[in-house]
């Protein structure tokens, strides 16, 4: 008897999400099998790296990662464009933290003009997160999506309080939402039906599972994505074929192990070091457990996962 | 001491300074709504200060209405000197749940003759009962003793082999016998492992009253049955509130006030008291004397059945979570205090876990699950909802903590079933307007249960309810505004309600039901799963429990409490323990039955069970994350939202 190998051979698949226009578009997602398992089923898409651009020059970042980024940080058009021409970023996520009432305050009108700017700067698509106030965001995203409707965003994130004019202004003006919830199947698979229900198709959302850096939780989203991507596939669940993105980044830098000066932590040696295998490994994680969109923050880490996702699609 | 004067039931009680009028209440025998227990928490116990010296706490359960109108949390104030209190009526438990006969029951319960068509065909006799002997009187020639002669007799006409005879009935015999005419009347069972089969003798033929009482303790409700053992009919019946509810609410705070010094005795003296009052009345009532009654039948949830026995119940409370025993020896009813003769026995129904009691089994009994080649689901909704798969084969049981907001707790005008109490909702689904229907078509006065079910139900299908439980941002109408907690309902306008307030529905009510209804489903799921059983494949939904007489199926299912399965698989019990307890006084065969299922029914546990929080998760939503499962709520919703101002 000859041996053949064994097949699995998924009942569902992930959904296409098409980001940008004309020649800057993108397709996110469209896997037929878990990834990498290229001997199941195919994975049109390898997961893309969205670069973090924030709107007004980030406080508080540990120097390992400041100046890596370098002036740009104060000037987000010029951010923007360093992500996409000299560290070869996939996509741009914009984050609009000044917008916070509790922060700068700045308007939707403001933020919107800064978002339009970045769009018309690069040749890639674009993510644009909010400052994470429910009611702001819903402004905030709205304006966004009203002023730059030549391109396809990605707007969020929504969550189950404020997903509503979010997904208006996503249908109104032909955008893709980001659905966030607290690292839960359900809740994730909850909040997609509220979306889709108010009639914005599948292919117009994202996954925002919300994850927890390598030591603060990892294990625990990774096990929650998994689970999504499962059901997706072999319990052909629609409300969990949406790709899924991951704002990792923002999780790995803030990390103890990441910020911590070597003069803080001799032992641990190296900053820069640590900080970006801290974001890498976090990042390789998500990979492997599903993520179609890496949000990630520190060059160097991000052409460390660009060979490995290389590396991986060779096999 | 100071004395404190209760209106208006104008009792007076003395009591040590610096007591607190809810205990004062207790020793003047007043009962007083107490969920916590006596500690400040659920700010029930209402009372009215007319005049006298007390000292007060300040306490966040009270409105600045209702402080300015004298009233007091009764457990939170102490008295100074003599005092005058007033308890208003929304303090007190009420009018009794189920002897209420103005109640409008939704769903008709399986008659007697549907539930006889459950149970085995061939007969069986009591398994407790006066049995008649003629003896042949011994003379020269056959010098049989008396014992012999009745054990011979029992042999012969009744086929009850190597009875035993008790000491006290022995000594009585020989008077017995001759004076009957060599005809005695034994009272007697089935060897019942803990005491001798024949208890006693009366001279003649008795056998013409012989009764037996079936008992149902639920931790709010005690119901009991005289039933008639020559024709197996119910002749009276009575319930009440348990007398332990002064000692708390639920079972968690029983089992505290039981470890509290002579706590146990207190609460095993209170159940009782309520036990005697109602057999009592019952007794009067079909005009049968206590000394006829051979034996009790007791079926009570785990914690009830430990307190009435006087076994402590505190490990249950605690890790592992294990009760004393599952199973009860015989007893005599006279250890208890229970009108009896000295011969009446005490059976308690089997208990298998520290959440599955003798209730259960009595239930799944008398719906004929042992019997039925059909796959039944049995639920029980309570605080505890019990739940039950299976049939004649095997039995797979578990429970989940559903919170108390069936029993009307946690809910802002909750309240049990009692006059005034809102049943029954309906909403308009163009305008939001309600309408109900209230107990005893009083003033309503707050809503239960099934009310508040009705309520949600009503408004998630008029699309005024996100699938999350929270209101429709959008919405615009006057029935709905901003509260002090988040948005809620107007249910009924201070002007039409009994309490002088508005009576609302508010978002944190709702979501203590989302949490309960979706611990039942969770429960349900997670035990079908559990045996690969399809929800789809039950053939038959038994509701027990006398709060299932009153629920609407289709908000029930609306809400995702129970799976959506066509009308006619679900069947409405009524008290399956009072009736499960009837039904074993009445047949050897059906106690054997009940002792075998509490022997044999398995467990699963839910607090260790990893699938349960993912189905509790997926139940969280209005009707389910899994929208399929619920095809004709969905159809309905979109249906009534279409008309309806909210889309």
């Amino acid at each position: 008897m000859t041996y053949t190998d064994p097949i699995e051979n998924p009942a569902g698949a992930i959904q296409t999400v098409m980001l940008g226009t004309g020649y800057s578009s993108l397709a996110i997602g469209g896997a037929k099998a878990l990834p990498f398992h290229f001997f199941d089923g195919v994975m049109p898409n390898p997961p893309r790296i969205a670069m973090e651009v924030y709107d007004a020059e980030p406080s508080g970042w540990p120097a390992s990662l400041t100046e890596a980024i370098g002036d740009v940080i104060s000037d987000p058009v010029a951010w923007a464009k360093a992500c996409v021409e000299q560290w070869g970023a996939d996509m741009v996520c914009v984050q609009l933290a000044s917008t916070d009432p509790n922060g700068a305050n700045r308007t939707p009108e403001e933020a919107a003009q800064t978002v339009k700017e970045i769009a018309s700067a690069v040749n890639v698509p674009l993510v644009v997160y909010g400052c994470g106030n429910a009611e702001k965001d819903a402004e905030v995203l709205k304006k966004v999506a009203e002023v730059v409707s030549d391109t396809v965003l990605a707007i969020g994130s929504a969550s189950d309080e404020n997903y509503k004019p979010i997904t208006a202004a996503a249908l109104g003006y032909g955008h893709v939402v980001v659905a966030e919830t607290p690292i839960d199947v359900n809740m994730a698979k909850q909040l997609n039906i509220l979306i889709t229900q108010m009639g914005l198709p599948s292919n117009r959302v994202l996954i925002d599972p919300s994850v927890g850096a390598v030591g603060y939780g990892v294990e625990y989203a990774f096990t929650v994505m998994q689970r999504l991507r499962l059901a997706a596939l072999n319990q052909n669940d629609a409300m969990t074929q949406m790709p899924m993105i991951c704002n990792l980044g923002r999780e790995a830098w803030r990390s103890k192990e990441a910020r911590a000066t070597a003069e803080e932590e001799p032992i641990w040696g190296d900053a820069e070091k640590r900080g970006v295998l801290w974001e890498t490994s976090t990042a390789i994680t998500f990979a492997l457990s599903g993520a179609d969109v890496l949000v990630m923050r520190h060059p160097k880490a991000v052409a460390t996962v660009r060979t490995a996702i290389n590396g991986m699609l060779d096999q | 001491m100071p004395a404190v004067t209760f209106l208006p039931d104008n009792c007076v009680v003395e009591v040590s300074e610096g007591e607190n009028l809810l205990r004062a209440a207790l020793l003047a025998d007043i009962v007083v709504h107490a969920s916590c227990g006596g500690d400040g928490t659920c700010g029930k116990c209402l009372m009215i200060v007319e005049s006298g010296d007390v000292a007060a706490s300040p306490s966040a359960r009270l409105t600045a209405e209702q402080a300015a109108a004298g009233y007091v949390v009764g457990c939170k104030t102490t008295v100074l000197g003599d005092v005058t209190v007033r308890i208003p009526d929304a303090s007190r438990p009420g009018a009794i749940p189920s002897g209420n006969a103005t109640r409008r029951a939704v769903n008709p319960i399986l008659s007697r003759q549907q539930r006889i068509a459950r149970l085995p065909r061939h007969t069986s006799p009591p398994p407790v009962a006066k049995r008649l002997v003629r003896m042949t009187p011994p003379d020269t020639t056959d010098s049989t003793n008396d014992a012999r002669l009745v054990k011979l007799g029992l042999r012969r006409a009744h086929g009850i082999r190597d009875a035993t005879i008790s000491l006290a009935a022995l000594r009585e015999l020989p008077r017995i016998a001759r004076e009957g005419g060599w005809v005695v009347t034994a009272i007697a069972a089935e060897p019942c492992d803990t005491l001798p089969g024949v208890s006693g003798f009366q001279a003649g033929d008795t056998t013409d009253c012989q009764y037996a009482v079936a008992v149902d303790i639920g931790t709010t409700t005690v119901e009991v049955a005289v039933i008639d053992l020559n024709t197996g009919a119910e002749i009276a019946r009575e319930a009440d509130y348990n007398g332990q509810t002064r000692l708390g609410d639920d079972v968690i705070s029983r089992i505290i006030a039981s470890t509290k010094p002579g706590g146990l005795e207190e609460l095993g003296r209170l159940v009782t008291e309520t036990i005697v009052k109602l057999v009592e009345t019952a007794l009067s009532t079909c005009g049968a004397s206590e000394e006829d009654i051979v034996c009790y039948y007791v079926a009570g949830n785990t914690v009830m059945t430990h307190l009435l026995l006087g076994i402590t119940p505190e490990h249950i409370r605690t890790a592992p979570y294990t009760p004393v025993t599952s199973s009860f020896p015989w007893l005599r009813a006279q250890e208890f205090g229970l009108p009896s003769a000295s011969t009446t026995r005490l059976y308690a129904m089997p208990c298998p876990a520290s959440w599955l009691g003798g209730d259960i089994v009595a239930g799944v009994v008398a719906a004929g699950m042992p019997w039925t080649e059909k796959l039944t689901l049995f639920i029980d909704i309570g605080t505890n909802g019990e739940i039950v798969l299976g049939n004649s084969e095997w039995l797979v049981s578990t429970s989940c903590s559903a919170g108390p907001a069936f029993e009307g707790r946690g809910i802002r005008h909750g309240m049990r079933a009692a006059e005034g109490a809102i049943e029954q909702v309906r909403i308009d689904s163009e305008t939001l307007e309600p309408s109900y229907l209230t107990i005893g078509a009083a003033k309503p006065a707050g809503i239960c249960g099934s009310g508040l079910i009705d309520c949600v139900s009503e408004l998630f299908l008029c699309g005024a309810l996100e699938r999350t439980g929270s209101f429709v941002a959008e919405l615009d109408n006057p029935h709905v505004r901003e509260g002090d907690s988040g948005r809620e309902y107007v249910l009924v306008d201070a002007s039409s309600s009994a309490t002088g307030c508005d009576i609302v529905l508010t978002e944190s009510d709702i979501d203590n039901l989302m949490r309960a209804k979706a611990a039942i489903f969770a429960g349900i799921t997670v035990l079908a799963e559990s045996l690969d059983v399809d929800l789809n494949e039950i053939e038959e939904v038994v509701v027990a429990g006398g709060f299932g007489r009153y629920l609407d199926l289709e908000r029930v299912v609306a809400l995702g409490m129970v799976p959506e399965l066509p009308r006619d698989r679900f069947v409405f019990l009524g008290n399956g323990s009072l009736l499960g307890a009837a039904l074993a006084a009445t047949s050897r065969e059906v106690l054997r039955t009940a002792r075998k299922t509490g022997e044999m029914m398995t467990y699963l546990e839910l607090s260790v069970n990893a699938g349960f929080m993912d189905s509790y998760m997926s139940a969280l939503f209005l009707p389910h994350t899994d929208l399929g499962q619920f095809p004709q709520t969905e159809k309905l919703r979109a249906e009534r939202s279409r008309i309806g101002a909210v889309s």
